[in-house]
Parts: structure tokens; C-alpha cells; sequence
């Protein structure tokens, strides 16, 4: 009986040295992954999630005093709350990744923490204060751009300050031309060549060519679907509906500004599908008056 | 007493409270059973949707019917399947979980890593860009293989091996402390020099030192062309001279005999002055590279404690070190509204 029950935990012990050990990963490598998933999840438009990730991964980073963890935590989380149109989270996390940086003295991130607030000056319409952060971003130069490769940071500043001469009616062509050269260094970049394309789409629409404005846009529309990019997706909807209202063909409006709801409800935006649905309600009342 | 007994003697129940007891514990134990069955199926994601991706090795040491594929540290899916390929090639299927796809983008690589525990394999599938679509179904993906743990143990056997004929180990390990120390040394002399401290120091990093220099290279450099000038005008003033010490020994006799060797002797001066004048262009040159030369022992310095750095993180003066990988950061991205 005993030898049994010897050989029994012999066979046991054997066993567990055989398995592999569990590599518990230290909070730092934690606040690493987590961050990662957040990052593949903000690429998947799954917001929740990515804030869901991005909120642990910042705990984790604070629970070793991890500065630079925290900083690009709170980047990552004021980024998304742009993305989602939340205004005062995103003002939130830039104030605390300020905050982070100056304590810390990171002084790589100030670029892009200048972005970040240029970006939401320019989502709160104030045009002004978006103009003054982008000038320190793109500092213009008789060759600008330059023909090396811009980073995504600086593309990205450079597709905001068009985004803002379109707004603002002011040297927008120019400023396209701009942001075309400036691509010109990184062609494989689809993100950028759509949001191009779609500035091209509202240079027509401006010039009275309609109907090619309109077939631009559908180009655009499909190769967004077939990146599965749905904030291209409504956004170019959004812009079918608006050329179609521009045109009085309310049906056709009413159809595009519904679709487009449809994405934003799907993305949980709530000030797009807010701002799309009263345009929606209008389109309606004009069609009922009809 | 209780309803049941109130109205059934215990001769008359089924069941006596021993069996009874035994039945309830028995049931207890299935349902335990039961429960390990359940979390087991979900461990092992038995009925879990895969997709197929397939990868060419060259040796399938450690990589066995089952074994883990992971993407950053987390399983994603198993090895279904092992062929040998007609380029004599070992194919190997991946089962990777259907909600686990989005993981695996396109230009992916797999390392296969066998160097991990003894017997085992490690494969994990690297993406190069999240911001790339997923990788289709089926697709095959390129491979890095590493040595096998033998291959390395063989190798470093040879080495100890040859290192042990020849007494190199003993001679090591009496060395290692003195190493350590130098490096120590080294580093603590880099620091210093970093900081402008000694002559050296402040020689390369002192920037008043360096414009001083300067100063000093640029007004000799002058001097020297002022030196290079006056020279030359002595050399026209002998040219000048040459014919009147010729007429001179129409004078005298013995002027004529004295000056009877003043033409080589001109000569030589005309050689010396020549050779004077390209030596100070030459030191001209030498002197205005010392700001330069200061400029490239700066990048001496830093090149000296990245290979400092890089040695310490080498075995065996590398323990303890520990690596801290990048904090992951978004990309910036353009507004679509």
C-alpha cells in the first residue's frame, strides 16, 4: 500500500517538473500588453475596448511609478476620446499627460501632445487657437514640404491644417497641394490618400462639378468598406448626404444621412450620430412639407 | 424527527442514511468531475471556430502536434498538423482561433523559438503594423528559426572544450573581477571626461576651451601666413642681393675669394626657405583640424560607452542587467470628419 501510494506521488511530482512554469509577467510587461491590445483594438474601431485597455494599462503603468508608461497612456486614451467626439475626457488625459511630461521632463512628447491640442481646438471649432498650435508644428519653409519623409506626426498635422484652411475658406488648394507633396514621400499610406482624395471630392463640390465630385466619393466610400474603415465610412456617407442636399434630392439625402447614423450608432459616437440625426430630422420635415 | 421519518419507519425508505450519504457524495464527486470536464473544454477551446495558416521549416525539432502558438505572450492557437514538402521542407499547419485572427496582419513573421525549455518549441507570430489588414485564411508565413538547444549545447561544448585544453577558463575567471573593474574604471573616466572634469574633459566638452582654441589656431594660423610672407620677401631680398655679391669680388681679393662659395650657399638658403614654407602650410593645415579633431573624439567618447554598454550586456559580465522594452504609443492619425 505504501509503495502504491509512494510510486502515486512519485508519478505526481514527476509531472508537475515536467510542465511548463508559469511565467507571471511583471506589472510593467502587463501595462505593455494591455497597452498593445488597446492600440490593435483603437485599429479595430472597437472603442470601448480600447478604452477598457487603455484605462488598466494606465493603472498598471501608475502601480510602479512608470512616467513615460503613464504619459503614453493617457496620449493613447485622450486620442481615442477625439476619435469618439468626447471633448472633456479627451481635454482630461491631454491636461494629465501634460502634467506627466512637464513632472518628467519628456520632451519628445511635447510635439505630440501640441498636436493633440490643436486637434481638439479644432474639433471645438476653435479655429484661432488650432492655427497658432499647427504653425509650431509645421514650420513653413520656401522648399515646404521638404522632400524627405515626413513622419506620421508631422503628416498628420499637415492633413489637419488643410482640414482647417477648408473650414476656415482660406488658401485650401494650396494647403491640399501641401498635404499631396507631403504624401508623396509615403504613397503606401491609405489613410492619408483617402482623406486626400476626399478634400479633392470637396474642391469639386466648391467648383460646381457635382456629378464627378459625386463618382469620387463613391470611389472612396468603397475603398473604405473594403478596409472595413468605418469612420471613413460614415464620414463619406456624411459627405454623399450633404452634396445630395446641396443638389435638393432630399430622398437620396434622407437615404445617405441615414446610413451614415447607422455607422456612427454602430461606432457608439454620440455627438456624430446627435449631429447627423438633427440633419436627418430636417431632411425629413423638408420632405413631409414636399 | 422529520416529515419523512413522522410518517415512514427507516425500514420501509429505499435508502438508508448510510447509502444515502454515500449517494450524496457521489453525486458531489460527478458534479466536480463534471465541473473539470467543463473548464477543461474551455482551457482547451474544444469546440472554438480555428482558421488554417501554414509555415515551411526546416527542422521541426521541438515542434510537436499540439504545440502553442502564441502572438505577445498570449495562445492564440495550436500545431494541427506536420508534412514534409517536396522542397524537403517540414510544412507545418497553425490552428489559430477565429476571435484571435485580428492578431495576425499582414507581413507577419513567425520566429520559432527553441531555445525556451528543454524539448519544446516556441512559436510566436510577430505582426510588422497593426494599421495592415488581417492576414487571409491559409496563408503561409515566413519563418525565423532559431539553433536548437543541442546545436548550442554541441557548439559550446567544443568551445569549453578547446577553451579547457588550453587552460583559457582558469585564466578567464582570474581575469573577469579585473575586467569588471576596468570597466568600472572606464566608465567612471567617461563620466568624467562627459562632465568637462580633468584636462581631457575639458579639452573636448569645455565649449570656452574650444573657442579659445579657436581663437588661438585662427591667430596662429595668421602668424604662420605672416612667417610664410616674410620669408618670401627674404628670399626676393637675396635674389636682389645675388648680383651685388658677384660685383663684389671685382672689389677685393679676398672678397672675391670669400664670396667664391655664396652661390651654392644661396642656393642652400633657397632650398632651406622652400622647405620651410611647405613644412608651415603643412602645420597651417594640421592646426586649423583641431577644432574638427575635438568634434570626432566627442563621438569617440560616445561611441566608446555604447561599446562599453554593449560589452557589459554581453555573458557573462551581463548579469543582472535588465532590458526595459519600449512603452507602446499610438500613432497619430488624421481627422475623417
Amino acid at each position: 500500500m505504501i509503495n502504491k501510494s509512494s510510486v502515486l506521488c512519485l508519478s505526481l511530482i514527476l509531472a508537475s517538473c515536467a510542465t511548463q512554469p508559469t511565467n507571471s509577467p511583471t506589472h510593467l510587461v502587463r501595462g505593455h500588453q494591455l497597452s498593445q491590445q488597446g492600440i490593435q483594438a483603437f485599429q479595430n474601431e472597437q472603442w470601448v475596448k480600447a478604452e477598457r485597455l487603455f484605462q488598466q494599462a494606465l493603472r498598471y503603468y501608475q502601480s510602479v511609478d512608470a512616467s513615460q508608461g503613464i504619459a503614453h497612456c493617457h496620449i493613447n486614451l485622450s486620442q481615442l476620446e477625439l476619435r469618439r467626439h468626447n471633448f472633456e475626457p479627451a481635454q482630461y488625459h491631454l491636461k494629465q499627460a501634460k502634467s506627466v511630461v512637464q513632472q518628467s521632463k519628456l520632451t519628445s512628447l511635447k510635439l505630440r501632445l501640441q498636436l493633440l491640442a490643436a486637434t481638439l481646438a479644432m474639433q471645438q471649432q476653435k479655429y484661432n487657437q488650432a492655427e497658432t498650435l499647427l504653425r509650431n508644428l509645421l514650420p513653413l519653409s520656401p522648399d515646404f514640404p521638404a522632400k524627405k519623409k515626413m513622419n506620421a506626426l508631422q503628416l498628420s498635422a499637415i492633413s489637419l491644417r488643410t482640414k482647417l484652411a477648408f473650414v476656415i475658406q482660406k488658401e485650401s488648394e494650396l494647403w491640399l497641394q501641401r498635404y499631396q507633396t507631403a504624401l508623396q514621400t509615403s504613397p503606401d499610406n491609405f489613410i492619408h490618400q483617402a482623406r486626400i482624395l476626399r478634400f479633392q471630392a470637396q474642391i469639386l463640390i466648391q467648383k460646381g462639378e457635382l456629378t464627378q465630385a459625386e463618382i469620387m466619393l463613391h470611389k472612396i466610400l468603397a475603398k473604405y468598406k473594403k478596409n472595413d474603415l468605418r469612420s471613413g465610412i460614415a464620414a463619406t456617407l456624411g459627405d454623399l448626404a450633404q452634396l445630395h442636399l446641396q443638389q435638393h434630392n432630399l430622398q437620396q439625402a434622407r437615404n445617405f444621412f441615414s446610413r451614415a447614423a447607422n455607422v456612427y450608432r454602430s461606432l457608439r459616437n454620440k455627438h456624430k450620430l446627435t449631429l447627423i440625426s438633427k440633419q436627418l430630422d430636417q431632411v425629413i420635415q423638408a420632405i413631409n412639407a414636399e | 424527527m422529520n416529515k419523512y421519518h413522522s410518517t415512514r419507519s427507516p425500514d420501509h425508505s429505499l435508502f438508508n442514511h448510510h447509502e444515502r450519504t454515500v449517494g450524496f457524495f457521489v453525486f458531489i464527486a460527478f458534479l466536480i468531475f463534471l465541473s473539470f470536464v467543463v473548464i477543461s473544454v474551455n482551457n482547451q477551446r474544444l469546440f472554438a471556430k480555428r482558421i488554417l495558416f501554414y509555415m515551411n521549416v526546416t527542422s521541426s525539432e521541438g515542434i510537436n502536434h499540439g504545440s502553442i502558438v502564441k502572438v505577445l505572450g498570449a495562445e492564440v492557437g495550436r500545431v494541427s498538423n506536420l508534412a514534409l514538402t517536396q522542397n524537403q521542407k517540414i510544412q507545418i499547419t497553425l490552428e489559430v482561433y477565429e476571435d484571435k485572427q485580428d492578431l495576425i496582419r499582414q507581413g507577419a513573421t513567425a520566429i520559432v523559438n527553441r531555445l525556451t525549455s528543454l524539448g519544446n518549441a516556441q512559436i510566436e507570430i510577430k505582426s510588422v503594423a497593426m494599421n495592415v489588414p488581417p492576414l487571409a485564411e491559409g496563408a503561409t508565413i515566413p519563418v525565423e528559426e532559431t539553433p536548437s538547444l543541442n546545436d548550442l549545447l554541441l557548439s559550446i561544448a567544443n568551445l569549453v572544450q578547446s577553451a579547457d585544453n588550453n587552460n583559457l577558463l582558469s585564466k578567464i575567471e582570474k581575469l573577469l573581477p579585473k575586467v569588471e573593474q576596468s570597466f568600472t574604471n572606464l566608465h567612471d573616466i567617461i563620466a568624467q571626461i562627459a562632465s568637462g572634469k580633468g584636462v581631457l574633459g575639458t579639452a573636448v566638452f569645455d565649449q570656452q576651451v574650444e573657442q579659445d582654441l579657436r581663437i588661438v589656431v585662427k591667430s596662429g594660423a595668421n602668424l604662420l601666413t605672416d612667417a610664410g610672407q616674410m620669408i618670401q620677401q627674404a628670399e626676393q631680398r637675396l635674389q636682389q642681393l645675388e648680383p651685388i655679391l658677384y660685383d663684389g669680388g671685382t672689389l677685393t681679393s679676398e672678397l672675391k675669394q670669400a664670396s667664391k662659395d655664396l652661390p651654392e650657399l644661396i642656393a642652400n638658403l633657397k632650398q632651406t626657405f622652400t622647405l620651410t614654407q611647405q613644412a608651415l602650410v603643412l602645420i597651417n593645415a594640421e592646426l586649423q583640424d583641431i577644432p574638427g579633431i575635438t568634434a570626432e573624439a566627442r563621438s569617440s567618447m560616445k561611441k566608446a560607452e555604447q561599446l562599453l554598454d554593449s560589452v557589459q550586456q554581453t555573458w557573462p559580465l551581463s548579469v543582472g542587467k535588465i532590458e526595459v522594452p519600449e512603452y507602446p504609443l499610438m500613432q497619430p492619425q488624421p481627422l475623417y470628419d
